[in-house]
C-alpha cells in the first residue's frame, strides 16, 4: 500500500471531500497507476482518505492511502503527471498494512490570516473558549485549540482534527468575532498523529 | 462595503462551478478571435453536454481561435456577483464575456431562455440586440431550439442551424476575416450554410395577428455534416471539478433515427442518421479514457438499439478497455435483449412506451408493440433489474381515457411477469412517469393543439385513481411549464418580449420545478398582451408557420401525410424498412447497398419487409 500526501490549492480548495475522491480514482486511471479493487457487486478503488476538511479551506496537508503494488517513487511520478490543477502528491511512502488516516490524524495546524492581531496568551489560558458551529450551535472547544502563536501573516493554530475536531473556519469566525478582522484566508499546513508527531513519523518507522 | 470573488466563492454553494481550472483545460490565450461558448444552465448541467464540446472542438481548429466557457451562475452567485459589480465571466481566461469576440449559447430547451438573457446581464451586455453596437460582442445561438429561433430574435445577433462542425468553423474564420459587426452578419447569412440573421428577415402579419409571410421570402436551409468520421469530435474531454449530470466519457454513435416518433422532434431535426465507424468509436473511447480517466462510457444517440455495429462495438471496446462500464441510455423496449445494459449500475431500468395502447402507440408511429415491451421487460427482470421506469405521454392527438387505463394495464402486467419468477429476493418498484404532449415544430403533430390545463388535471387524476399501487410510484410535470415550453417551442417573434418581461419579473432556470415562478411567467404573458393559448391552439394546415422560413429538408407534404396517418392509426415504421420519402432523399442519402445491409440488420426492419 502507499501512504500518500498531497495538496489542495490553487482552487482545488473549492474541490469536496467526495468529489476530490472521484478526481482521485480518474487520476489513478490517467496515471495508469494500478490500484485493487473492492470484491462484489459494485467493486470500487481501494481508496482511503484522511477526514474530510471543509470547503474552501486550502491545505498542504492532506493524506491518502491506496492499495496499488506500485513504488512510492513511481507513484510520486505518475500521480503528478495526471493530477488536476491544484492536488499534487508531495510525499509518497511505503505502507505494509492500511493507516486508519481518519483516525490517526489527531490534530492539525492552520495559518489562519485576516484576523485582527490579539494576544494569543489571552485565548490559551482562558477556560473557555465558545464558538458557533456550522449549524449554528454555541459549542465550548478549549480542549480542542492546541496551541496559537502569532506569526507575520496571523496566527498558527494548532486544533484538534480527525473525530472530535474543530473547523479552523469556525474557530476564526470565533475570533474575528472577539477580535474583528476582514476576509479570513486559512491553509493547512500540518496533520498530525497522536503526541504531535508528523504522520510522515509513523511510515518512516513502518 | 463591496466584496471579492474569492470572499464571495466562500460564501456559495459547490463554488468549484466558478473557478474554471478543469483537468485537459488548454492554457488561456489572447485569439484573433476571442470565442465564449454559454452554456444558459448550471454548470453540471452543461458539463455533460456533448454539442458544446463539439462545436469548441470545430473553432479550436481555426488558427488563432481561442475558446472558453461559461455556465449560467446559481442564483445565490449570481446575486453575489450583481451585488458585488462583478460581471459575468469567463471560466477559462477569468475575463469578463463583454470582452469576447462572439459568444455562443447552446439553445438546448425552450425553458432556458431566461437564462440566457440572465447571463447577458450579468455579464453588463444589452439584451436586445438593436441596444448593442460594435462595442458589444457577437451574439449568437445553436442547437435543437434554433429550429424555431424567433421567439429568441430579438436577442440574439446570428443564429446557427443545423449541425455544427463545419458551419462553426467557417463562422469563426470569416468572424476573423471581417472588420465589422455589419459585414460579420451580412457576410456571414450569405456565405455559411445555416445561418440565419434575424435583422436580416422581416416577418409581415396580417390584420388577423396571423403571419403573412417573410421578407425576404427565401428558405435558410440547416447546415448538414454529411460523414461524421471525418468531422472534428473531441479527444479528450475537460474533467468537470464538481459531479457533473453525467460523469462520464460520451460516445455520439449516431446522429439521426430511423424511427419517426411522430411527437418526437430530435427524430426529425437530426435527419438522416449518420453512423460512426466501428474503429472510429474504439480509437476515440480509448482516447477519452486515457486523457480524462473516466471509468465510464456511454453510447449515446437517438436510439443506440439501432446502431448497426453495436454487436461488434461493445466487445470491442471492453476489450480494449478492460474495466470501463458501457451505459447505453438509449435502448429501445425492442432492442434490449439482455446483453445490452442501460447504465453500469443494475439498478433500474428506464423504457419510454409512451402511450398505454396499441392503438394510440401506433398514432404516434412508435412502432413497438405489446409483446415487445413484456420481453423487453422479461428480460430484464432475468438480468436481475427490479426497478423498472416507464414513461408515457398525456394529451397525445386522439388519446382517450382507454388510453390512459391501457398505462394501468402495462403496470399490471408487468406485475405479473414480476410475480411469476422464482427466487425473487427484492421486491419490485416501477415508476411512472407522464409529462403533458408539447406540439414541436417539424414534426408531423406540429399543427396539433395542447391539451389544455383541465384536460391534463382530468387525466392525471384518472391516472392518479388507476395507480395507487404497491411498489408503484407515479409522478407528473407541472402543466405549466409544459405550456410555456408549448408557446416558446412554436413561439413566433411577439413572444420575445415575454421572455423579457419574465426575466425581468425574475424568472430564471425555468427549466427547474423548484425554481419555475409560475405567477411571474402567466403576469408576464398579460403585461404584453400575448395569450398562451394563440400558440397552444390547433394550427391551420394552411397558415404561415413561424419557422416556415427554415428548411431542414423535411417535406412539408411529408409531414401532413404523417398526420393523416397518425389520424388513421397508421404506422410508417422504420427508416430501415424502406425509404418513406421525408425529404431529405433529396440531399442526402446513404448508398443504396448501406441501405439494403442496414436493412439485413434491422429485426423490425426484417419484419416490415
Amino acid at each position: 500500500m502507499i501512504v500518500f500526501r498531497y495538496t489542495k490549492t490553487e482552487g482545488a480548495e473549492f474541490i469536496s471531500h467526495l468529489d476530490t475522491l472521484r478526481h482521485l480514482n480518474k487520476t489513478f486511471i490517467r496515471a495508469n497507476i494500478a490500484v485493487k479493487t473492492s470484491q462484489g457487486f459494485h467493486p470500487h478503488m481501494l481508496v482511503f482518505m484522511s477526514s474530510p476538511i471543509g470547503v474552501g479551506l486550502k491545505s498542504l496537508a492532506e493524506y491518502c492511502t491506496v492499495d496499488t503494488d506500485t513504488s512510492p517513487e513511481e507513484f510520486y511520478t505518475a500521480f503528478n503527471a495526471a493530477s488536476p490543477k491544484g492536488i499534487k502528491c508531495v510525499g509518497a511512502y511505503y505502507s505494509e498494512k492500511n493507516v486508519n488516516l481518519a483516525s490517526v490524524i489527531t490534530s492539525a495546524k492552520y495559518i489562519i490570516g485576516g484576523v485582527n492581531a490579539f494576544n494569543a496568551e489571552e485565548v490559551l489560558k482562558a477556560e473557555r473558549f465558545f464558538v458557533v458551529n456550522k449549524r449554528g450551535e454555541e459549542k465550548e472547544v478549549r480542549d480542542k485549540i492546541i496551541s496559537v502563536v502569532p506569526v507575520e501573516n496571523g496566527i498558527e493554530a494548532v486544533l484538534a482534527a480527525g473525530n472530535a475536531s474543530l473547523r479552523p473556519d469556525v474557530f476564526a469566525s470565533a475570533l474575528k468575532e472577539r477580535y474583528g478582522g476582514g476576509h479570513v484566508k486559512i491553509i493547512k499546513t500540518e496533520a498530525y498523529i497522536e503526541g504531535g508527531k508528523s504522520v510522515e513519523s509513523l511510515l518512516k518507522n513502518g | 462595503m463591496k466584496q471579492t470573488l474569492e470572499e464571495i466563492l466562500a460564501q456559495v454553494e459547490k463554488p468549484a462551478r466558478y473557478i474554471g481550472g478543469e483537468y485537459n483545460e488548454a492554457e488561456p490565450f489572447d485569439g484573433r478571435l476571442n470565442y465564449c461558448i454559454c452554456f444558459p444552465d448550471v454548470y453540471e448541467v452543461g458539463m455533460s453536454n456533448l454539442g458544446i464540446k463539439i462545436v469548441a472542438e470545430a473553432i479550436r481548429g481555426v488558427k488563432g481561435a481561442y475558446v472558453d466557457r461559461c455556465f449560467a451562475p446559481w442564483p445565490d452567485f449570481g446575486e453575489k456577483i450583481k451585488e458585488n459589480g462583478i460581471e459575468l465571466y469567463a471560466l477559462g481566461n477569468k475575463k469578463p464575456l463583454k470582452t469576447f469576440d462572439m459568444i455562443g449559447f447552446s439553445l438546448q430547451y425552450e425553458m432556458s431562455y431566461t437564462n440566457v438573457l440572465y447571463m447577458l446581464d450579468l455579464a453588463g451586455i444589452p439584451l436586445r440586440r438593436e441596444d448593442r453596437g460594435e462595442d458589444f460582442p457577437v451574439i449568437q445561438a445553436g442547437g435543437p431550439c434554433a429550429c424555431n429561433p424567433e421567439p429568441m430574435a430579438d436577442f440574439i445577433d446570428i443564429f446557427t442551424i443545423g449541425d455544427g462542425e463545419d458551419n462553426m468553423r467557417r463562422l469563426a474564420e470569416l468572424k476573423i476575416e471581417c472588420k465589422s459587426k455589419e459585414e460579420f452578419l451580412r457576410r456571414a447569412a450569405e456565405e455559411v450554410e445555416g445561418v440565419y440573421v434575424p435583422a436580416l428577415l422581416n416577418v409581415v402579419y396580417g390584420n388577423d395577428g396571423k403571419i403573412k409571410g417573410f421578407s425576404p421570402d427565401k428558405k435558410i436551409k440547416k447546415a448538414l455534416c454529411r460523414d461524421l468520421d471525418s468531422a472534428v469530435y473531441p479527444k479528450k474531454f475537460l474533467v468537470p471539478n464538481i459531479e457533473a449530470v453525467f460523469d462520464r466519457a460520451i460516445l455520439e454513435v449516431m446522429r439521426g433515427c430511423y424511427r419517426g416518433c411522430r411527437f418526437c422532434q430530435a427524430g426529425f431535426l437530426y435527419r438522416p442518421v449518420r453512423e460512426r465507424s466501428k474503429e472510429n468509436m474504439v480509437e476515440t473511447a480509448g482516447s477519452l479514457i486515457c486523457t480524462s480517466g473516466f471509468d465510464e462510457i456511454s453510447l449515446n444517440s437517438l436510439s443506440t438499439g439501432d446502431y448497426r455495429y453495436l454487436r461488434e462495438l461493445i466487445p470491442a471496446i471492453k476489450e480494449s478497455l478492460p474495466g470501463v462500464h458501457l451505459a447505453l441510455p438509449s435502448l429501445r423496449l425492442d432492442s434490449f435483449d439482455g446483453d445490452f445494459v442501460q447504465e453500469s449500475r443494475k439498478s433500474s431500468l428506464t423504457f419510454a412506451p409512451e402511450a398505454g395502447t396499441q392503438r394510440l402507440r401506433d398514432v404516434i408511429n412508435k412502432d413497438v408493440t405489446e409483446d415487445e415491451i413484456m420481453r423487453g421487460i422479461r428480460q430484464a427482470f432475468e438480468q436481475g433489474y427490479t426497478g423498472i421506469k416507464l414513461y408515457f405521454m398525456l394529451g397525445l392527438p386522439t388519446e382517450t381515457d382507454d388510453d390512459l387505463k391501457g398505462i394501468r394495464d402495462i403496470v399490471y402486467k408487468i406485475r405479473d411477469v414480476f410475480s411469476a419468477r422464482p427466487n425473487r429476493l427484492r421486491s419490485l418498484r416501477i415508476s411512472v412517469s407522464v409529462s403533458t404532449f408539447i406540439p414541436k415544430p417539424f414534426t408531423p403533430f406540429q399543427w396539433e393543439r395542447q391539451a389544455t390545463r383541465e384536460e391534463v388535471e382530468a387525466k392525471i387524476a384518472l391516472l392518479r385513481k388507476e395507480l395507487p399501487l404497491k411498489g408503484v410510484s407515479f409522478s407528473w410535470n407541472d402543466y405549466a411549464l409544459s405550456e410555456m415550453e408549448a408557446v416558446f417551442a412554436r413561439g413566433d417573434r411577439r413572444t420575445g418580449k415575454v421572455i423579457e418581461a419574465a426575466y425581468k419579473k425574475g424568472c430564471i432556470f425555468d427549466g427547474w420545478s423548484n425554481i419555475f415562478k409560475t405567477d411571474e411567467w402567466y403576469s408576464a404573458f398579460k403585461e404584453c398582451g400575448v395569450k398562451p393559448s394563440d400558440y397552444t391552439r390547433e394550427w391551420g394546415e394552411n397558415e404561415i408557420l413561424p419557422w416556415d422560413f427554415i428548411d431542414v429538408f423535411i417535406d412539408k407534404k411529408f409531414l401532413l401525410k404523417e398526420r393523416r396517418l397518425a389520424y388513421d392509426g397508421k404506422v410508417t415504421g422504420s427508416c430501415l424498412s424502406g425509404c418513406k420519402g421525408c425529404g431529405l432523399h433529396n440531399v442526402f442519402c446513404p448508398k443504396k447497398d448501406e441501405l439494403s445491409a442496414k436493412k439485413g440488420t434491422s429485426k423490425r426492419g426484417e419484419e416490415d419487409l
